[in-house]
Formats: structure tokens, C-alpha cells, sequence
């Protein structure tokens, strides 16, 4: 294995209350040149192991070889993908640490089905970093990854008011605060809109929780002045309850919509938040700022109320805009027994979905991102330059459109939409226009033809305007007027899935084509699935060296760490008109005793004024 | 100074399938002119020449180690290692045939603090016209357009 650069020389430690009072020039100038000295380093952070392919074994069928990566010591190995009784799974062996098999899509029909679907981006044109390692410890963008930035994640704080019982990455856990400045802040933003072939132009601004920041509203701004089209907030919806004043201000600097996490109906299911919840809506609505409920996933836990979720998103859909399902990341050492408790990939929720809604939703009705690429090509062969595509891995995340009637009937877009034939007509046009042909002529014929592949008279009733639902894709194919999206989006409500990688699942090709990535402190710009995965090799490293120590931080601010602690009012919340209609018709909350309510928000890490 | 080329077919069949087929010729650049290198070729080992696979490929043509692996399930993938020994300068031509499509790339290397450093790469998704190219790799090995007609 080549070493990682001769120009690695040894960390160097900073003072971040120093290198934040410089000057923007200089801070950019002083920052760059860290990259090298937080590199993962060959032969310390990691070895490679790509002599020897697993075997495969009786009943097991090969479906792929993969690059991996070992859970224990982050080694690169070779990892087969085999199906199995209908499911798809990968073994891997790491000649320390022995083997690994783990499920990796829960049925191999719809790995098929998706993988028609898969197609590449452009590449990065403008890398940060020179090649210098195997993927994945190459990270910065790399001149090997395929995919352009669809969203940026920022990370503004490490600071939480919550103490969920599973997590070391807050401030008090990982003992320092991460709390870049906003000069800094602006120095990662703008690097992410550097990149070519297309510049990121959709942010997320997450933390820890970001609403602890005083300046979370300058930061939402600076995005805005920055060029970011859209901006969203990951939050987990304390300070929305409470302060209805923060969803007017996050609005008016720009933000988009706010990431919400949501685990479920029940506060079993969702002791993070259950109580807030309803309340962080309505003063989201009384603002006119939008919501995406983010579910994480988890077998015998919340899988058995996916459906109701989705009810709920509907019931909610005057500011929900969207359900983004996300299947649980196993991190941390978790033996096989636990995982095989805990594990579900997106076949697994689909199918759930699917019984929990009465066949109302059904697996057919989902598709994988890259399947809206021809939209993007059609659209660049138009204009004549690149456009932002979704050219992430088959197997990373999938979608639909969801309508719903007045009676409650829920009606997918594939119920009255031909979406496979849609996509080929525009690949195929796109192809046309590429070779020579007219471009006027061909998006006269497609515009011509795209009422085949919509039967409105299976559309939900305020939809059945065959004119009026081809002037939304006339208006986005033809007129690039977004407004149009917008208006169609309200409309529907948005449902995704989004399988994040874990050590256990780990797939180099996924991750080369990860197109959710974070910019880094010092500017790298690094996909989700290495940040998270690999966090003693990327994100740890990196924000603790550009952290403050926690005296330093809170002598600075007068405020204390140990102090900003979320404690809940169970009975307040319960008694609220707001929770008891959020829930109506679909969870019978007040059915569950009040004790419990308690017991679920202690058990989790909440602590509860009794 | 030493330096890798590769030269491959590959029948991949996942995520989705391509065949591609790429000649590497290396031409050693100096005095206003330009030379092919002989070199000794031996057979392609992961271990060995992964990184400098992708070095080479992952931009220009966006195929990498991991698609190569990915794609073996059921396709092939024959690989030859050149190892040249050349100039501080050193100019690679590429012919690529992918899904049936010819191309001609170019990447060039220039010798910087005691190692070869990639200073252009031609990539399929962002590639100039065929002129275009040779002017700019002209410029920057400091040749004539027409030392370059003949690559």
C-alpha cells in the first residue's frame, strides 16, 4: 500500500478561539493548509486486504464482489453480495478481525428492479483533494467520485440540550464544543459552492442541535448570500415548540424547510419529541414554514408504524411536505445477534408500508433516486449546461409522490402516472437532442406524447385536469419556472428513504457515488457515509481539532454546558389543544396511562418534571 | 523516472453494464519532441496497482478499482501493467473504446518535488473538442500542435 503523501507532517494543535479572529483571507489560507495533517493515514488509520474474495456457500447465489471495509479496524476488504431465499446479503472477512455478514437489501426483486435505474453523474471537475489514497480514506472530494453535491450538510455545533441514551457525539460527551464562527461558516459554504461541474446549491444546516446557536438566523443568511437555493434546518424540535418567534425568523432569512426528526405516534415509539412535536408544527404553520418528518427506522422498535407516520405526515400535509424515512445505521461495536434485532434495509419498510396502509402503498410505487436522472439530462440538453443531477447509488435511497382523496384514500403518482414510461421518453429525447436533432422539435414532440403516460381519471379528484397536470411538467421541463415545483409539491407529500450506511453494510460503490455530503472545517467536502461511518477518520477528527475546549468555550460565552438541559413538562404538554389534535384519528395517546409517558421520556435520556 | 500504464478490457456487469476497452501508449516528452517508451508489461495485482488505477481512470473515465470489482460478478476484466522507465515529462495517450464509442484522451505528468504529478487529464464528461486539447497540452508540455499530430 503507497503511503498516504510525503507532504503529511505531524497534527499540529490549535488554539480555534485564535484561528477564529482571523481575518476571512487568512483564516481560508490557515485552514487549507491543515488538510493534509487530518488525512487518514495508510498503515495508522487503516490497512488494505484485497487479496482474498469471500467464498460463497451453499444456497447462496453471487449477485456482486464489493469493496468494504472491516467494522473493527476500518481495513479495506473484499466483500461478496450474494442472494439468498429472496434477500440479498454481504459477507466479508478481515483477516484480523474474522468474518462479517450482514443483510444488505431485504429482497433481491426489488435490488434488480432499482438497479435498472442506476446511472452516473459527471464526476467532480474541481476536486479538493489530489488522489493520493484508496476510497474511502481519500476524502475531500476525491477526482474518483461520481456524484455532485445534492445536499450539503454543515454541521454548526456539537452542542445538544437533549442526552438520548445512545449518543457520544454531543458536546458534553465528546468533551470540547464545536462551534465554527460565522466567518468560518461562510469559508465552508462557499467551498461547496466551488465545485464543477455543478456547485451545491440545497444546505442543511445540522448539529447537534443548530437552534442552540444564538446566531442560528446570521447563518441561515449568510447561506442565502452565498447562493444556496435551498436551505434547510435539522432540528429536533425543542426550541420550535417553545418559540414561536424562531420559525417567523428562520423563514425570513431563508430557510426552506425544517428536517424534523420523528420516530413515531406513540411515545414509545418517539420519546424524543412525541410531546413537542405538535406543538413545533403549529407554530411552524402560524409562520408558513414547512416540515419533513424524519423517521429513523428500527426493527422491533418503530417498523410496525411506518404506516401511521405516513397518516400522520397526511394528516399534518398543510405543512408537512414530506415523510423521509431513513432505515436504522448500526454504529458502534453491536454483536450479530443485536443487529439481526435491529436491522432493516428499504425493502423491509417498503413491504411494512405497504400491509400498514392496506395496500394503499405498494413496493411498485417506489423507485430509486437516480430514476428522475433522464429528467435532469432532458433539461441539460436544452440549456446546453450541466444540471444538478441525483445520480446516487440504486441501492442508497428511494421515493415517491404521495395524494390523497377526501375520503382518505392515499394515492400514489404511479397510480396515474407511467413514471418508467415518462423517464424513457425524455432519455430518449434527450439522446435526440445530443445527436443534432432540433431541440425545438423534440420537446414539441415530447410534449406531444406526455399525455399518454398520464391518466388523469385515476388521479385524485382535484387532479383530474389533464391540463392543468401537464402545465406543472410543461412549466418545470420547458419553462425552468421552480415556482411550478413548488406548487405541485404542496400539493403532494413527499415520501423518501434514505438508508445510510454503517460499518457492517459498508459499500465502497455506494459511498463513490454518495451524493449527500458534509463540508468539513477545513473545507473538505466529504459524503455522509464517510463522516458518520468513519468518525475517528473524518468527522471527530476534524471538529475536535477545530474545537474549543469546553472552560475556554464556556468562559467565552458565560454560559454552561451542563446547564443547558432539556427537561419535560409531560402533563403540561398532554394538556395542550395542540397535542390532542395532532394525534386525533391517529394514535389513541390518552390511552396510554400518564406514568408511562414519564417512563418513556426518563427511559430514553429526558428527564421529566414530576 | 518510473512510471505505471494500463492497458484493459473489462465486461462489467453491475451496477449497470459497460465494456470497455483502453491502449495506453507513454511517451517520454523533451527537446521540443516526444518519444513512445518501451516498456516490460506484467499482469494487473489489486494490491499492487489499485490506487494507481484509479489515479489514472477514476477521473478520465470515471471507472475505478471498486467498479471493476463490482462489475466481475459475471463480466470480465483483463488488465496488462506497463511499467516504463522515461523522462520527468511524460505524456499518455488513451484509446478508449467504451459501449461501442472511440475516444482518444490525454493526460500529462510533469516531475514535482521528486514525484510525477498529473498537470492535465482529458474526462469524458468534460471533453474539448480533439484541437482544442492538443493546443493546451501543447502549451503545456511546451511542444508544437504538430509534435502531437501523430500520438
Amino acid at each position: 500500500m503507497e503511503q498516504v503523501s510525503s507532504a503529511i507532517t505531524e497534527r499540529p494543535s490549535i488554539k480555534y478561539s485564535e484561528l477564529a479572529k482571523l481575518p476571512p483571507e487568512e483564516l481560508e489560507k490557515t485552514l487549507k493548509r491543515y488538510i493534509p495533517s487530518l488525512m487518514p493515514k495508510a498503515g495508522v488509520d487503516y490497512k488494505v486486504y484485497l487479496g482474498k474474495r469471500p467464498e460463497l456457500r451453499e444456497g447462496e447465489r453471487l449477485v456482486a464482489y464489493t469493496l468494504s471495509t472491516c467494522p473493527h479496524c476500518y481495513a479495506l476488504v473484499t466483500a461478496v453480495l450474494y442472494e439468498k431465499e429472496g434477500k440479498v446479503y454481504e459477507r466479508k472477512v478481515c483477516p484480523e478481525h474474522g468474518e462479517f455478514e450482514e443483510l444488505y437489501f431485504g429482497d433481491y426483486t426489488t435490488y434488480e428492479r432499482f438497479r435498472k435505474w442506476q446511472r452516473d453523474g459527471k464526476g467532480i471537475w474541481t476536486p479538493n483533494v489530489p488522489l493520493t489514497a484508496l476510497c474511502p480514506y481519500n476524502c475531500g472530494l476525491c477526482p474518483r467520485h461520481k456524484s455532485h453535491t445534492a445536499l450539503l450538510n454543515i454541521a454548526v455545533t456539537n452542542r445538544c440540550e437533549l442526552r438520548c441514551w445512545y449518543c457520544f457525539f454531543y458536546a458534553v460527551k465528546a468533551g470540547y464544543v464545536y462551534e465554527p464562527s460565522l466567518n468560518h461558516i461562510r469559508f465552508m459554504l462557499r467551498e461547496a459552492r466551488k465545485t464543477l461541474p455543478y456547485p451545491a446549491i440545497a444546505v442543511q444546516i445540522t448539529g447537534g442541535e443548530p437552534l442552540l446557536r444564538d446566531d442560528i438566523v446570521d447563518i441561515v443568511r449568510i447561506a442565502r448570500e452565498e447562493g444556496y437555493h435551498h436551505i434547510q434546518v435539522n432540528t429536533e424540535g425543542i426550541r420550535l415548540a417553545f418559540d414561536p418567534d424562531i420559525a417567523v425568523k428562520l423563514r425570513e432569512a431563508g430557510t426552506n424547510v425544517v428536517y424534523m426528526s420523528f420516530d413515531g405516534v406513540t411515545p414509545y415509539t418517539n420519546p424524543k419529541n412525541h410531546w413537542e412535536i405538535p406543538y413545533a408544527l403549529d407554530n411552524l404553520r402560524k409562520a408558513k414554514l414547512g416540515a419533513v418528518l424524519v423517521p429513523t427506522v428500527i426493527k422491533g422498535y418503530n417498523l410496525h408504524e411506518v404506516g401511521s407516520i405516513i397518516r400522520f405526515g397526511v394528516k399534518h400535509a398543510d405543512i408537512v411536505r414530506g415523510v423521509n424515512m431513513q432505515p436504522v445505521s448500526i454504529v458502534g461495536r453491536v454483536p450479530k445477534k443485536e443487529r439481526d434485532k435491529l436491522r432493516v434495509t428499504i425493502p423491509d419498510v417498503l413491504l411494512e408500508i405497504e400491509k400498514q396502509t392496506d395496500g394503499q402503498i405498494r413496493r411498485e410505487d417506489w423507485y430509486p433516486v437516480p430514476t428522475v436522472v433522464p429528467i435532469s439530462r432532458f433539461v441539460e440538453a436544452l440549456r446546453g449546461k450541466p444540471q444538478f443531477e441525483l445520480t446516487t447509488h440504486f441501492a442508497c435511497g428511494a421515493a415517491t409522490y404521495l395524494f390523497w382523496d377526501d375520503d382518505g384514500e392515499l394515492i400514489p403518482i404511479t397510480r396515474f402516472v407511467d413514471v418508467d414510461g415518462v423517464m424513457q421518453l425524455l432519455d430518449k429525447a434527450a439522446e435526440e437532442i445530443a445527436s443534432g436533432r432540433n431541440k425545438y422539435i423534440v420537446t414539441l414532440g415530447v410534449l406531444t406524447k406526455l399525455g399518454r403516460y398520464v391518466d388523469t381519471s385515476k388521479a385524485p379528484k382535484r387532479f383530474r385536469s389533464k391540463r392543468k397536470f401537464l402545465s406543472y411538467i410543461f412549466n418545470i421541463l420547458v419553462k425552468h419556472d421552480y415556482t411550478s415545483l413548488g406548487e405541485f409539491h404542496y400539493q403532494t407529500l413527499f415520501l423518501g428513504m434514505m438508508h445510510f450506511q454503517d460499518p457492517y453494510n459498508y459499500d465502497v460503490s455506494r459511498v463513490q457515488r454518495c451524493d449527500v455530503h458534509y463540508v468539513m472545517p477545513d473545507g473538505r467536502i466529504v459524503p455522509f457515509c464517510t463522516f458518520n461511518v468513519f468518525p475517528e477518520l473524518y468527522r471527530d477528527r476534524a471538529q475536535k481539532f477545530f474545537s474549543y475546549e469546553i472552560e475556554e468555550w464556556e468562559k467565552q460565552t458565560g454560559k454552561k454546558l451542563a446547564e443547558e438541559v432539556y427537561v419535560r413538562n409531560v402533563k403540561k404538554l398532554m394538556g395542550g389543544e395542540a397535542y390532542k389534535r395532532a394525534y386525533d384519528g391517529v394514535a389513541d395517546v390518552f390511552s396510554i396511562p400518564y406514568e408511562e409517558h414519564v417512563l418513556a421520556s426518563k427511559k430514553f435520556g429526558i428527564p421529566v418534571v414530576e | 523516472m518510473k512510471v505505471k500504464a494500463f492497458s484493459f478490457s473489462a465486461s462489467l456487469r453491475e451496477p449497470y453494464p459497460r465494456q470497455v476497452t483502453v491502449k495506453t501508449a507513454v511517451y517520454a516528452v523533451g527537446g521540443g519532441s516526444i518519444q513512445r517508451l518501451e516498456c516490460q508489461t506484467r499482469s494487473f495485482s489489486i494490491e499492487l496497482d489499485a490506487l494507481d488505477f484509479d489515479a489514472e481512470f477514476g477521473d478520465t473515465i470515471q471507472l475505478t478499482v471498486a467498479d471493476v470489482v463490482r462489475g466481475l460478478a459475471s463480466g470480465e476484466f483483463e488488465c496488462s501493467v506497463s511499467e516504463c522507465e522515461g523522462g520527468n515529462t511524460l505524456l499518455k495517450v488513451y484509446e478508449v473504446l467504451l459501449n461501442g464509442k472511440n475516444f482518444k484522451l490525454l493526460s500529462a505528468y510533469k516531475l514535482s518535488e521528486g514525484r510525477l504529478s498529473k498537470i492535465y487529464a482529458d474526462t469524458l464528461t468534460n471533453l474539448a473538442p480533439w484541437r482544442e486539447r492538443l493546443s493546451s497540452v501543447s502549451k503545456l508540455l511546451d511542444l508544437s500542435p504538430q509534435a502531437l499530430e501523430g500520438v
